[in-house]
């Protein structure tokens, strides 16, 4: 092995613990007697069941929309792609809250689509649909990036080879391309579904926080820390058992499958995950 | 393999067809600019070093790369560029619908397919049921010996076990043309020689060009090669005809002989002066050119020689020197030897080293002979004008320690007149 010097162990140390300790200070906090009540009260299934039906729904949305975006940016070359690919990268580094503002200005009741879909009888904001839309908004940067890297990394050879034995380009993509870049698909699916589950900044903004329609679990905790400080340690723990399985599965998958990339995803996604912004000012709690 | 026939009859009715691939094209960002044709059922090698645009040729007529001008047609059908028909039109034919298959030099096998469902890969696209298509990899996998792989999958397979299912798979797609990018550079050398028969076998009556910089496979594969350098082709003509006799020193270099050129005289070739002999170099055999033109006195000569038939030495007197070379047995310091080698008829040519190069068992001495530089070097010979011409000789390490050889050493070249070709330059 080559020495490192001895102060990058300790600083490193320092930083693992940075991360480590206040899961650990959490977790010394959880009310173990009460521990299965707390997560199995109304309000709590609720709230897990709405995270979950939702993460679902947003992560296939994120698929359905990322794929192809993710194709774009990385086997085209056009005018703008550029600025494309920052666009679609932006919801990383926007503050969630002002997404979910950018969001109801544009579902929203007065929104630029909103007052359309308005007529129509379609009323976005403050719904299930609206945190799916908030999910989304958020996760799938996360899905683009991780699968434009995947694509540029395996290349056009398979590709160009697979069109002259003469496949069709529909044929190339949907059996060499996308099978593949699948565990890259599944990885930066598996950092969507972490990213949705998290959401807490978008969701509160242009879904508001109703039990069983819009309050999910990160809602949920917020709101029972103020009134029952037990139940929000516990249903804490209970998102980062998620968050650890789905991180330690993509991991897995991207190892098992050669898949390098997901770490700098990865790390991203726990930052997002932790990062438990506050509320917006004039929250219709 | 006959009984399985019947599942494809009409390869086995007609296993080639009238197909012709007439290309001219340029492409200005590579500097390349090539006509080639290739008839129906031949098979052509393209020869060059790296960055000759062997490469670039092959993307041409698979579709992966647009010529900027020109045009490539197969069997009549253009790919890309304009047709009679249609001046105004620029055509552009996508690499799925040619009919060309490329097999690169490493097999790139889809990893997620089983071999089976690789070599079906073609068949599939082509719009054949997966049963049909199955079949048909079946009997190519079969003709490839490797119908025993077929449930492996890829990443388990050797380089030369991909590389035969990479023939079958480029085969089952049925192409018109099949393309093969230096298809045993990836090999390791002891399996390269079984994949060079079994290609043989199966690309017999096919129409195919071969890129390639061993000519080894040339020989083995080709009837027609091309040499290409720099982006154009320097060189083409009947397999042996080319590397047996190069009149270009790149088709030279690439079939490891020595090329001098000069003008014919009787019973041998002027190489002009400051050579040795009055630039004259006898040649025993005189090779006519294939298309049998006239070689009289005073033609243009080119004269091929292989670098183990020369020999090196530090006097001329001495040239017997080339016994430690090649006959173990011979005395290096025998005179009489020497001058039983001159009245014989050796030819010996004055030179100067320019490098020496380890090659296994041997140096590859590379001199220059010839040419007022080498005259002048020598300080010796006048009257010698002209570039001088390259030479280079295999040699034991042990001569090259004995006569003390570095680059800048004025030396003498030697050969036997058995040992050099001479042919019509032109």
């Amino acid at each position: 092995m080559l020495g490192l010097p001895r102060w990058v162990g300790i600083v490193a140390s320092v930083g693992a613990l940075f991360i480590v300790l206040p899961l650990v200070a959490m977790i010394t906090r959880v009310n173990w007697p009460e521990f299965g009540a707390l997560v199995t009260s109304e309000s709590s299934v609720a709230a897990l069941g709405l995270s979950l039906r939702t993460s679902v729904v947003s992560t296939a949305l994120c698929v359905v929309l990322g794929v192809p975006l993710a194709l774009l940016l990385a086997r085209t070359q056009f005018a703008g792609q550029k600025v494309l690919r920052a666009l679609v990268l932006l919801p990383l580094v926007l503050p969630p809250v002002v997404g979910g503002i950018a969001l109801l200005y544009t579902f929203g009741r007065r929104g630029l689509l909103g007052s359309t879909l308005e007529v129509l009888g379609i009323q976005i904001a403050f719904s299930t649909t609206a945190v799916v839309i908030a999910q989304t908004f958020v996760a799938l940067p996360f899905l683009v990036l991780s699968l434009e890297g995947a694509l540029r990394t395996v290349g056009t050879r398979y590709e160009a080879v697979a069109a002259t034995l003469g496949a069709k380009p529909t044929t190339v993509l949907l059996r060499v391309t996308l099978p593949l870049v699948l565990p890259a698909l599944i990885s930066g699916a598996m950092l969507s579904f972490a990213r949705a589950l998290g959401e807490f900044g978008a969701t509160l903004t242009f879904a508001g926080s109703l039990q069983g329609v819009t309050r999910t679990l990160p809602l949920e905790i917020y709101l029972q820390r103020e009134t029952d400080p037990d139940a929000a340690v516990a249903l804490s723990l209970v998102l980062v058992l998620v968050a650890v399985v789905v991180v330690g599965l993509s991991r897995g998958v991207s190892e098992r499958r050669g898949s390098e990339r997901g770490g700098s995803e990865r790390s991203l996604s726990e930052r997002r995950l932790s990062e438990r912004d506050q509320p917006a000012r004039g929250m219709p709690l | 393999m006959t009984p399985h026939r019947a599942v494809t009859p009409d390869r086995a009715v007609t296993p080639d067809r009238a197909v012709t691939l007439d290309l001219a094209a340029a492409v200005t960002a590579r500097n390349f600019s090539v006509e080639l044709n290739v008839a129906a059922g031949e098979t052509v090698a393209v020869l060059g070093p790296n960055g000759a645009g062997k490469s670039t040729l092959l993307n041409l007529v698979a579709g992966l790369l647009r010529p900027d001008t020109g045009h490539v047609q197969l069997a009549g059908r253009t790919l890309a560029g304009r047709t009679l028909a249609d001046p105004a039109a620029h055509v552009w034919v996508p690499p799925h619908e040619r009919g060309v298959s490329l097999l690169a030099q490493q097999p790139l096998l889809f990893p997620h397919l089983s071999v089976l469902d690789n070599v079906a890969f073609g068949p599939r696209s082509a719009g054949k049921s997966s049963r049909d298509a199955r079949a048909i990899a079946r009997i190519w996998l079969e003709e490839v010996d490797a119908l025993e792989l077929a449930e492996r999958r890829p990443a388990s397979l050797s380089g030369g076990q991909a590389q035969r299912i990479g023939v079958a798979r480029a085969l089952a797609s049925d192409p018109q043309l099949l393309l093969l990018d230096e298809p045993f550079a990836a090999l390791d050398v002891a399996v390269a020689p079984a994949l060079r028969r079994m290609l043989r076998r199966v690309l017999e009556s096919r129409t195919v060009v071969v890129v390639t910089h061993d000519v080894l496979d040339a020989f083995t594969l080709a009837d027609r090669v091309v040499v290409m350098h720099d982006g154009a082709i320097v060189e083409q003509g009947p397999t042996r005809e080319v590397l047996l006799h190069p009149r270009t020193r790149f088709t030279a270099e690439l079939a490891a002989l020595n090329l001098l050129m000069g003008t014919r005289v009787d019973g041998g070739m002027s190489m002009g002066g400051g050579t040795g002999f009055e630039g004259r170099v006898i040649a025993a055999a005189v090779a006519h050119s294939a298309a049998g033109a006239a070689f009289p006195i005073g033609a243009a000569a080119a004269m091929a020689v292989r670098p183990s038939a020369v020999s090196v030495s530090v006097a001329e007197h001495a040239s017997a020197e080339r016994a430690s070379a090649e006959h173990a047995s011979a005395d290096p310091t025998s005179t009489e030897q020497a001058s039983a080698d001159r009245s014989a008829g050796l030819n010996v040519l004055r030179g100067i080293v320019h490098d020496l190069e380890p090659r296994g068992d041997v140096v590859r001495v590379r001199g220059v002979v010839g040419g007022s530089g080498v005259v002048s070097g020598l300080g010796a010979l006048g009257g010698a004008e002209g570039a001088g011409q390259a030479l280079a000789a295999d040699v034991l390490p042990s001569v090259v320690v004995d006569l003390d050889l570095s680059p800048g050493a004025a030396v003498f070249f030697s050969f036997e007149p058995g040992a050099a070709t001479m042919y019509p330059s032109a």
